[in-house]
């Protein structure tokens, strides 16, 4: 049975392992009592959910050790001294997390038969790169300007790899992909498809109509017009400027199977842009008096990344951070659609000859299975969401399993791209710029992405649905 | 001599680090609209680098308060 494992079923296999442990710590064991709690207090008056789950324990002791664990593993918040950031709870909690991990891919390699002991030498490095990454992203003046982990993780990567060269006893441990396409699957929990309807109609023409149209029209512009030599970077950048920043670049570069380069250069430009529009783009909506439900709907719609549109929200007032964090939620929840689209474009289009018909047998074997784990999750976590009462999906879902999951999917991405600066062609990553096709591709796509959403949601929120507007 | 300019490509790199938070904090303090950007990110906790709804408890309670308000009207 070993030995047969690709990258891809390997990925969903740990990525649902994650799942399986996550869900036996926080759901199974509490869940009666978190259910009988939330019935008894629901009906007092002044109940509030947030502070009651913050004040009770709604888990179970493994519950706090791994949410714990995985949050402690990061560097603390720093300013000028980087190693006040450490403490010896920080110690304690990586060395856990590190076993934890090592652990986990120590399995998935054995299952790709392959040497765990070479995997785990290397990985030791890759762990210590990752945390580096969070120290960086973590300082106070990087982090409000929303210069986050993956960048700081190419970016430390890249410079290791150009000025040391890469060792030997490092290479079996360089898996991007298989960090990716795990925190992918766990990625796919995340997309909870009941979260479309939380704005009404408003809130699906801003952000699943207008995206789509914004995500062709630029791959189109960039195969016609800029004539793109790759595909696969045209479809990278598209899908990370219209639809939610790197983690639309990872979803869509791994569907379509993109380079290291081309994941790398989108993210890169997404990051750029985001620092820049989460800034310029709330000025720019004071300096014309514009509506907080429309400023905050044209923020959701088009800044990338879910951080810096809470941010931008947060300049204009409490009515704009709550438009603008729901339309880009609504947003994000069309990854799973991107992610399925792309990779069935692909495997049926992209990758056939001309004249070749392609049939079922050949669509399944070009196919990235992981997509089919994303999705799986996908579906797994909305029907779960859904069928629990409101609140006890918030605390055991939302606040339970899903709090665990995304701190483990943004280790697994942290980890990806530094093995991403460390293996990719610097060289090739030069190449990608030449003629700026890219800068000019994201501009173009940017520009028309504001001018299709600013529009659309003016439509939408003025003049057929003022009544939601007047309600918010 | 090869270690020599791998030591001054560190430096360098060091030194780049530092001159970018030193320009954002410099930014910060001469500009209004990027200072006040920074209060408010300090002051409410946000982290503006989040990549996913679900990594923002501030986007994930201004869900639950639009639909409350929408449910409300």
């Amino acid at each position: 049975m070993m030995g047969n494992w690709t990258e891809d079923t390997a990925a969903i296999f740990l990525g649902f392992l994650i799942i399986v442990l996550a869900l036996l710590a926080f759901l199974v064991a509490p869940y009666s009592q978190v259910n009988e709690a939330l019935i008894r207090v629901q009906s007092e008056a002044g109940f509030n959910l947030e502070t009651w789950s913050g004040d009770n324990e709604s888990g179970s002791a493994v519950t706090a050790f791994m949410s714990d664990t995985v949050n402690s593993a990061r560097p603390a918040r720093w300013t000028i001294n980087p190693l006040s950031a450490f403490s010896l709870d920080f110690l304690i909690s990586a060395i856990v997390f590190f076993v934890f991990l090592a652990l986990l891919f120590g399995v998935g390699i054995l299952l790709m038969n392959q040497r765990p002991a070479d995997f785990l030498k290397g990985f030791v490095f890759i762990f210590v790169l990752g945390t580096l990454a969070y120290l960086l992203a973590n300082q106070s003046d990087f982090r409000s300007m929303g210069l986050g982990y993956a960048l700081w993780a190419i970016i430390l990567g890249l410079v290791v790899s150009n000025v040391f060269g890469i060792p030997d006893f490092l290479r079996p441990a360089l898996r991007p992909e298989l960090y990716i396409k795990t925190g992918l699957v766990l990625l796919g929990a995340e997309v909870l498809f009941g979260k479309i309807l939380a704005i009404g109609l408003p809130g699906i023409f801003v952000a699943w109509i207008v995206t789509p149209v914004v995500l062709i029209s630029t791959f189109w512009f960039g195969q016609r017009v800029l004539k793109i030599g790759s595909k696969t970077l045209n479809i990278t950048i598209s899908a990370d400027m219209s639809v939610c920043g790197v983690s639309a670049a990872i979803a869509t570069a791994a569907a379509c199977k993109a380079s290291k380069e081309e994941l790398t250069t989108a993210v890169g430009l997404s990051m750029i842009f985001t620092s820049i529009m989460m800034v310029a783009l709330p000025a720019f909506i004071n300096a014309v008096g514009m509506p907080e439900v429309l400023g905050g709907a044209w923020i959701g719609g088009t800044i990338d990344a879910t951080g810096a549109v809470v941010a931008a929200g947060a300049f204009l007032g409490d009515t704009a951070l709550n438009v603008a964090a729901t339309i880009k939620m609504i947003q994000n929840i069309l990854i799973g659609v991107l992610a399925f689209g792309v990779a069935f474009y692909w495997a049926t289009k992209v990758e056939k000859n001309a004249g070749q018909s392609v049939g079922a047998s050949e669509i399944w074997i070009r196919f990235p299975k992981f997509v089919l784990g994303f999705i799986g999750a996908s579906i797994l976590f909305s029907l779960l969401y859904e069928s629990l009462s409101p609140n006890t999906a918030i605390v055991l879902v939302e606040n339970g399993v899903l709090d665990f999951t995304s701190d483990m999917r943004g280790w697994l991405f942290c980890l990806a791209f530094a093995s991403i600066g460390l293996s990719a062609n610097f060289r090739e990553l030069k190449s990608q710029f030449s003629g700026g096709k890219p800068l000019i591709l994201y501009a173009c796509g940017q520009t028309l992405n504001l001018c299709l959403t600013l529009l659309m949601a003016w439509i939408m929120f003025y003049k057929v649905f003022p009544e939601i507007t007047n309600s918010l | 001599m090869m270690m020599k300019l791998k030591i001054i490509k560190c430096f360098f790199f060091l030194a780049g680090l530092i001159l970018l938070q030193q320009a954002i904090a410099f930014g910060s303090d001469h500009s209004a609209q990027l200072n006040k950007q920074t209060q408010i990110i300090q002051n409410q906790n946000i982290d503006p680098s989040a990549l996913f709804y679900m990594e923002s408890k501030l986007a994930l309670n201004a869900e639950k308060i639009v639909r409350k308000k929408i449910n409300d009207r």
